[in-house]
């Protein structure tokens, strides 16, 4: 549950930039994950 | 019991400074933001107002902290008369550098217990921060019809 909460936001940015700008979100993350609990 | 709230992640392909802009310029907001001018000195406690195309306030807080371009808190609450009573709750927007994007992180919190504030901004928030990030990524804003929203009357 914790890490797809922190895992939807990024995919969900991701989708909606491919789908506005034909390229999708170059994800280069910081050493330190953090959680999230909602989505893009 | 958890406090009622509202939390939204999302990741924009920009820069914390741009972002920072794009969330305290009235005249970047009325491009996503349903046509509203945010209107504030931007010193903590002064007046936040949110202010519609045809001058009238829609909403009305004060600023809670400033701190460019990492942390914006105001609290507002809609003048309406449906949420007649409730207390400003308090929206706080941390952003954080995370590679080559910006991570926005937004929670609002503060809610009266069995208010309908919360229900409207649940409703709110999706299109509004989903039309900013458009419009830094693109430049152009989301046409969401403010219909489209189903806010209660």
């Amino acid at each position: 549950m914790r890490d797809i909460s922190g895992g939807w936001p990024m995919v969900l940015a991701s989708l909606k930039s491919f789908l506005e700008t034909g390229h999708a979100l170059e994800i280069d993350p910081p050493s330190a994950a953090t959680r999230e609990v909602a989505c893009a | 019991m958890r406090k009622p709230e509202f939390i939204y992640v999302t990741y924009i392909e920009t820069t914390p400074e741009k972002l920072w802009e794009a969330l305290t310029d009235g005249n970047f907001t009325e491009n996503y933001w349903f046509g509203v001018r945010l209107r504030s000195d931007w010193k903590v406690g002064s007046s936040f107002e949110m202010v519609r195309d045809d001058g009238s306030v829609s909403d009305a807080g004060k600023v809670v902290e400033y701190d460019p371009p990492r942390r914006l808190a105001y609290t507002f609450v809609n003048l309406s008369d449906k949420y007649q009573g409730e207390p400003p709750a308090l929206a706080t927007f941390v952003i954080e550098p995370y590679g080559k994007l910006v991570k926005l992180t937004l929670t609002h919190e503060g809610f009266a217990a069995g208010g309908r504030f919360l229900d409207g901004v649940s409703k709110g928030w999706p299109a509004i921060l989903s039309g900013l990030k458009s419009m830094l990524e693109t430049g152009k804003p989301l046409d969401i019809p403010y219909a489209a929203l189903k806010f209660e009357s």
